[in-house]
């Protein structure tokens, strides 16, 4: 710690050991550094004390609605917020900021009354204008606030110009509407005659259902945005004037769409979705100024959604006009604003996603272009604002996605390049900040190199990142949060390393490297997010199975007939490794699809593995096991989702 | 150099932490030494205008955060009861949604709802009287529309959330009271002269009722709600002026600090109204020279604790009341930052060391802020302060950058901590 660091702390430390009930500090500084050194710290010193100690540390469009949730009756502990990260631009942060310190303004009684412990509020040198400005009340009853950096006052003093926070995003991030609190209304609301009483119940169960989407009460949201199309209708036979607006009318068929891609009805999801679009189409001739913005975000969010559900019925040319005509928009926006990084970044998110539908469609070469134009942009804007930590963050996936890009293409060297600059950009921030996010994007950018060398018949090379990546994973220093991400991370950078095995013609070392990867995900839960990585393991598994039995029945053959001269290869013991090879990649291959049934290569490859196993279990002579291998996957084929 | 009892430096720590004392306790009154001298204490002069009204005033109260009013309010409560007058003390906080604006229907209908929960005290009307269900009966038959689970069996209890917590449930009743004011007005009277009765009954002899309505100053909204709310504010205490006194009764209100900034002829719209501000305590003059205010604010810390386990001398302790510009709250956060330095031993820097400390908290102050208040720092008034400027003002004055004293008139001047960085920049 630096002696800075150190006066803070100890500060710090002082109120953590002698406060008691509700208390508020601030820990700030343009720095990360400093903030996240306090912050292990005061982790250490809960978790010596017995105090649970929470992070919150939410994108900048959920940081206001923080304040709600402590409110209602948090934990005790100390709450410790982020209010600045890698995930926005400075300017987003704070305009999330004041939000939040407005909010936190509004409930600070509740804190006071039903919150045991304290809450610090770490971010940017502008937050103490912030907080002084729209949270007087905050800022009265602050315990302290430590500047882990250094005394502002020991730098120097010229007038330094305030910049008020981005309204655009302010927009995007009030709190969000307590859906409990809304449905109660809409109750209470229910049969009043009032025109403007029909009206306020639709608003209720408007914000009802998108507060329960964005809490994940999916089933409710449904019902309740169900119920509001429903009385909409009637309103449109017997009142018009009640009915909603078209836009109005668009946001709602743009929430049903929404909750319908959530539960899993993709079908219904672009019809509703479809409705959205050309509502809004017909609200654009009479909108008013004060909801061209909001048209115009609407219009951007239903157009992600469609893509998104497009992409994951395989619809890559529905995908990709989608994104097209998402990026189009947003593109025009960022060229009529260039002052505004905020526009600049969403039209730099939105060319990098259509790229990579781009890719997926095999348009390789225009993808390519287009990725390298952002990389272009992004590595520009980076060098311009060294100190904005999110166009580094860009810079990182655009290089890593142009990687990939020219993977595919067959440019090894150049990708390998674009990843070793990734990486580059990954140590930093694991420098800043040495967390499972960082640890997670090493992990991932290092695979992806060692893949390159893989592709490049570079053995050795690949072994060392891959090697690098499982020191890093084995050490197994957490948090709970992510330990099942990384535990997926760290069985698949085992069975990469059985790959690299066997490219080394090592199959018992692949043995080995391969069965740790299958001991740390039998009993791993399987979300959605990690099943890329069982899919590469399953893969691996029979890979391995295979290259098990060919090479000891090549050997078998390549042995002098009549010979004594070197020991006859085990031929039924590979058959009985293999067969185990195959059963893991079944056992494992099966969960895969349940999460998926619609995946159909994964069920193409759990079809290739039952075919080995049961020309296997031919050889060995099985009969019985064989016909309910066959019967099993007749079942597989039967069970194949129609088109 | 030696350091503090770790034991001494928690019983001080906790002695030092800010919060309101209730006078009306035992244990607060040992803490609390009075600050103001006789001549401009406030309390003295509410306490006197309602003794000398022969039925009814009303007072408002300007105060700004962290000067002790809350206090002083409970003193002022303790000395009316003492003198034989009945009150009910209400903080407002707990009713009203601060961040939005207010209307006159919503805010007569928190009035008889605050009353008529205060009245349960045992020194009022107790559990028995039972007027909390009249208060619900009478809001039924006046918003027979409203909702079944707010007005039918819920007392005010339910109430006092929904107003304060559900815009939707305000905007029923604005709806529903639309172009019945006249009518409220007229039963929420009804419902008070219910309660004096009651009062009188109880008592058995004449009753004069004081009604302190607590935290009306924090209505004031916050970024772009502050024009609306300040708009409701003006409008509630202007032109509803003779609605939201109550009779035979005697009110004491804080207000926003605003109301009484900007308009001078606020006092007038009440039958024996008066306006109090409550200023920072004067710890220096104009001139600079130093106030005996810091002798009474060295006692106040005495009560405390004893102080010397945490500064050299009393050199460095006046050194921290000047710092603190008579601003309590700042005093105290300094004195605490004291406590915490002690452990590594108490020395002659100490002081210079706690008022570093203290200054970060406002630093740093940006171009357009130190404009304005250099300005103020100059001239040691608002008469400078453009139109523009005066929501910039008022936010100076809500978080103690800018500080308001009285002495036979009203002066301002930057807090003490950043008075070098204003004046230098």
């Amino acid at each position: 710690m630096t002696p800075d660091e150190a006066e803070a702390w100890d500060r710090l430390a002082f109120h953590l050991e002698n406060q008691i009930g509700f208390w508020f500090a601030l820990v700030v500084g343009d720095d990360p550094r400093p903030r996240a050194t306090l912050r292990e710290e005061t982790r250490r010193w809960c978790g010596e004390h017995g105090m649970t100690f929470h992070v919150h540390a939410p994108p900048p469009e959920l940081l206001a609605s923080l304040a709600v949730e402590l409110a209602r009756g948090a934990p005790p502990g100390m709450h410790w917020i982020r209010a600045d990260g890698p995930d926005g631009l400075i300017e987003q942060w704070d305009a999330a900021t004041a939000q939040l310190v407005l909010a936190m303004n509004e409930r600070r009684e509740a804190y006071r009354k039903r919150l045991d412990g304290g809450i610090i509020l770490e971010g940017r040198d502008s937050l103490k204008r912030l907080l002084r400005e729209l949270a007087p009340d905050m800022f009265s009853i602050r315990a302290f606030i430590a500047e882990p950096e250094g005394s502002v006052r020991d730098r120097p003093q010229s007038a330094i110009e305030w910049q008020n926070p981005i309204r655009s995003f302010v927009t995007l991030t009030g709190v969000a509407s307590d859906p409990d609190r809304e449905l109660q209304r809409a109750s209470r609301l229910a049969g009043i005659e009032a025109i403007s009483a029909k009206r306020a119940r639709m608003t209720a169960l408007y914000r009802a259902a998108a507060g329960l989407l964005s809490v994940e009460r999916v089933e409710e949201a449904e019902r309740y945005a169900e119920a509001l199309a429903a009385e909409d209708e009637e309103f449109r036979k017997a009142h018009p004037a009640v009915a909603l607006s078209p836009l109005s009318l668009s946001a709602l068929n743009a929430l049903r769409g929404a909750i319908a891609s959530e539960l899993g009805k993709p079908d219904q999801a672009l019809r509703y979705l479809g409705e959205s679009i050309s509502s809004l189409a017909e609200s654009s001739t009479n909108t008013e100024d004060h909801q061209e913005h909001f048209a115009f975000r609407l219009a951007i969010d239903v157009l992600q959604t469609r893509g998104n559900v497009q992409l994951t019925q395989g619809d890559l040319a529905g995908a990709e006009d989608s994104f097209r005509t998402r990026h189009d928009f947003l593109a025009s926006v960022a060229q009529a604003s260039p002052e505004v990084e905020e526009f600049q970044l969403d039209a730099a998110l939105a060319a990098r996603q259509l790229a990579r539908v781009r890719m997926g469609r095999g348009d390789r070469i225009t993808a390519e272009e287009q990725m390298r134009s952002v990389v272009a942009l992004v590595a520009q804007k980076a060098q311009e604002n060294p100190v904005e930590a999110r166009w580094r963050i860009e810079l990182l996936e655009c290089r890593r996605d142009l990687g990939q890009a020219l993977m595919e293409r067959g440019d090894l060297s150049g990708a390998r390049e674009e990843y070793n600059a990734a990486l580059s950009v990954a140590r930093e921030f694991m420098e800043i900040e040495a967390s499972d996010r960082w640890l997670r994007q090493l992990v991932q950018i290092q695979s992806l190199l060692c893949s390159t060398c893989l592709a490049q018949r570079d053995f050795d090379t690949a072994l060392s990142w891959s090697e690098r990546s499982l020191g890093l994973l084995e050490k197994r220093q957490w948090d709970r949060s992510n330990a099942v991400s990384l535990a997926w991370s760290l069985a698949f950078g085992y069975a990469q390393r059985a790959e690299i095995l066997v490219g080394k013609e090592d199959l018992a070392g692949a043995s080995v490297s391969l069965l740790n990867a299958w001991q740390e995900a039998k009993s791993l839960p399987l979300p959605r997010s990690e099943a890329q990585m069982a899919a590469a393991i399953v893969a691996r598994h029979g890979m391995l199975g295979q290259a098990v039995f060919f090479a000891t029945t090549e050997a078998h053959r390549l042995r002098p007939l009549g010979g004594d001269n070197g020991e006859a290869p085990d031929l039924w013991g590979a058959i009985r490794q293999s067969v185990g090879l195959f059963k893991r990649a079944l056992l494992l291959g099966t969960r895969l699809l349940k999460l998926n049934p619609k995946d159909s290569a994964v069920r193409a490859m759990i079809a290739t593995v039952y075919k080995h196993l049961l020309l296997l279990k031919s050889l060995q002579g099985t009969r019985r096991s064989a016909r309910r291998l066959r019967r099993k996957l007749r079942a597989l084929h039967r069970r194949r989702p129609s088109r | 150099m030696q350091s503090i009892d770790r034991n001494i430096q928690r019983a001080l720590f906790r002695a030092l932490r800010d919060r309101p004392l209730n006078l009306m306790e035992d244990e607060d009154r040992k803490l609390y030494e009075p600050l103001h001298d006789d001549r401009h204490d406030p309390v003295k002069r509410l306490f006197d205008t309602i003794d000398f009204s022969e039925v009814e005033s009303v007072q408002l109260v300007a105060g700004f955060r962290g000067t002790g009013k809350t206090t002083e309010l409970s003193r002022l409560e303790k000395d009316l009861w003492e003198a034989g007058f009945h009150v009910i003390r209400v903080d407002l906080d707990d009713f009203i949604d601060m961040h939005s604006p207010v209307d006159i229907r919503e805010f007569l209908l928190i009035l008889a709802g605050a009353l008529s929960e205060q009245l349960t005290n045992e020194r009022l009307l107790g559990q028995e009287k039972g007027l909390e269900k009249s208060f619900v009966e009478r809001m039924r038959s006046l918003l027979p529309k409203m909702p079944s689970e707010i007005t039918a069996n819920a007392g005010v209890a339910n109430v006092k959330l929904a107003l304060r917590g559900d815009p939707g449930f305000r905007g029923q009743i604005r709806e529903q009271l639309s172009g019945r004011l006249a009518e409220l007005t007229k039963q929420i009277r009804a419902y008070h002269e219910e309660i004096l009765e009651a009062l009188r009954e109880r008592a058995g002899r004449e009753v004069r009722l004081v009604v302190i309505l607590d935290s009306l100053e924090h209505l004031r909204g916050t970024g772009e709600t502050s024009e609306v709310v300040r708009r409701s504010v003006e409008e509630l205490f202007f032109t509803h002026a003779a609605r939201i006194s109550l009779p035979n009764t005697h009110m004491v209100m804080s207000v926003p600090a605003f109301l009484f900034l900007e308009a001078n002829n606020l006092a007038a719209q009440f039958m024996n109204g008066a306006v109090q501000a409550w200023p920072a305590y004067q710890v220096q003059r104009r001139d600079g020279g130093r106030t005996e205010v810091v002798d009474r604010i060295i006692r106040l810390v005495e009560r405390r604790g004893d102080w010397k386990q945490i500064l050299p001398d009393q050199t460095a302790l006046e050194k921290l009341i000047l710092a603190s510009g008579g601003h309590l709250r700042d005093l105290l956060n300094m004195l605490v930052e004291a406590v915490h330095l002690a452990r590594h031993g108490v020395n002659a820097e100490s002081a210079e060391k706690i008022i570093g400390v203290a200054q970060r908290a406002y630093l740093p102050l940006y171009k357009d802020e130190i404009d304005v208040l250099g300005r103020i720092a100059a001239e040691k008034s608002l008469k400078d302060v453009r139109a523009e400027e005066q929501e910039r003002v008022l936010r100076f004055l809500d978080s103690g950058v800018l500080l308001c004293y009285l002495n036979d008139d009203f002066w301002y001047d930057v807090h003490p901590l950043v008075r070098d960085v204003v004046q230098s920049t």
